[in-house]
């Protein structure tokens, strides 16, 4: 799906400003930073604005008060449905940016009054996947039967293990091949909530931009079911 | 100071590739006695380029010879005032030294073009 929305809130982070008829390159604030956002050297200083994390640490060891902070916007989040009570948030990292933790912050922190929240996570045990996970009252983990996503699952299931959240399994494309991934959901305790039979249909109305929710009532019945155990799972 | 990243410290190094991830640089000083000193950036996760930068800034090198170096170090190279040659066909210390000299080799300039900052 392809939601119309205009991401309107700029996210910003921070980057240090040396002020030169302060600073006395003494080079405390480049041996500090442990992101090399800093070069300090007798002759001149170089900020890397793109490497600051804006840990706030060079202001702080900086001798002669010489260090304070410029803002610049590194993305933007949006959403889209009721004012106040939006139903869809997202947020996009501007291109040539690398990271996208405080996008992640904004987007979590979209106010909503509604009782449930749905976060698409990235794929993968990423940061950003650690950090859209971290706190969630319950996670659906979606996979596929081949080796290769099993591998990557198992991944994930440790990190939601360390997070201490609760997890269930959603198999998309389902169809021969499951054994595996069955026997390794039974060993670690993973209820199977629903599956998704591969389809060549639901693959093309997927591409072509369709919901199967829409066109196909067996899907429609298949995730309402989902939506139901998840609920009972989250609340528990 | 000249600093050119070396995969050895033998009597010609051959060259490295890598320029924050090479872990010796040799050190010629205008009079050409040559000193070897450790690259501490690659164990560095990020920024091995700028860690580099400022090591080689803190031995007062004011010209590079290397082959690839990552646009965040570029970025950091040109206000310093380090000026970065590509070292073209060399493959050891003494043959890059020697093109270098003779003013074969062509200093990469406008450094600071849009994007060059940019790069993660
Ligand atoms: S705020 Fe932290 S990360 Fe940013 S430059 Fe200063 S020390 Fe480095
Ligand atoms: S710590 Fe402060 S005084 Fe020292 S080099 Fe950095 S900005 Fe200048």
């Amino acid at each position: 799906m392809a939601p119309s929305l205009t991401r309107e809130t700029p996210v910003y982070t921070a980057f240090p400003v040396i002020n030169e008829d302060l600073c006395t390159h003494c080079g405390k604030c480049a041996r500090f930073c442990a992101f090399n956002a800093l070069i300090s050297t007798k002759r001149a200083n170089v900020v890397m604005a793109e490497l600051c994390h804006d840990c706030g640490g060079c202001a702080l060891v900086c001798p002669s008060g010489a260090i304070s902070y410029g803002r610049r916007e590194i993305g933007r989040t949006g959403v889209s449905g009721v004012p106040g009570d939006p139903d869809f948030g997202d947020g996009i990292l501007h291109t040539g940016e690398f990271s996208a933790e405080k996008i992640i912050e904004a987007v979590l922190e979209i106010p909503s009054d509604r009782p449930h929240r749905i976060i698409d996570a990235p794929p993968g045990c990423s940061c950003s996947a650690v950090q859209a996970a971290e706190g969630a009252d319950f996670a659906l983990i979606v996979t596929e039967p081949t080796p290769f996503a099993l591998s990557d699952m198992k991944m994930v299931v440790e990190m939601l293990g360390n997070l201490k959240v609760p997890a269930g399994v959603f198999l998309n494309k389902a169809g021969e091949n499951e054994g595996e991934l069955l026997a390794y959901c039974e060993s670690e305790n993973l209820p199977l909530l629903e599956k998704l039979p591969l389809s060549r249909t639901y693959g093309k109305t997927i591409v072509e931009g369709g919901l199967l929710l829409r066109e196909y009532p067996e899907a429609e019945s298949l995730f309402r079911h989902l939506w139901q155990l998840i609920k009972g799972m989250g609340d528990k | 100071m000249i600093g050119v990243p070396v995969k050895d410290r033998g009597e010609d190094p051959l060259l490295e590739e890598r320029f924050g991830r090479a872990e010796i640089f040799c050190l010629i000083a205008d009079d050409g006695t040559r000193a070897f000193v450790d690259n501490q950036a690659p164990d560095s996760t990020s920024g091995a380029g700028v860690q580099t930068v400022q090591m080689l800034a803190d031995r007062d090198v004011d010209t590079v010879l290397a082959p690839e170096i990552g646009p965040k170090a570029i970025a950091a190279l040109e206000p310093l005032g380090i000026r970065v040659f590509p070292i073209g066909q060399a493959r050891t210390l003494s043959e890059v030294l020697a093109l270098f000299r003779e003013n074969r080799l062509e200093e990469r300039k406008g450094l600071s073009a849009p994007g060059g900052l940019r790069r993660a």
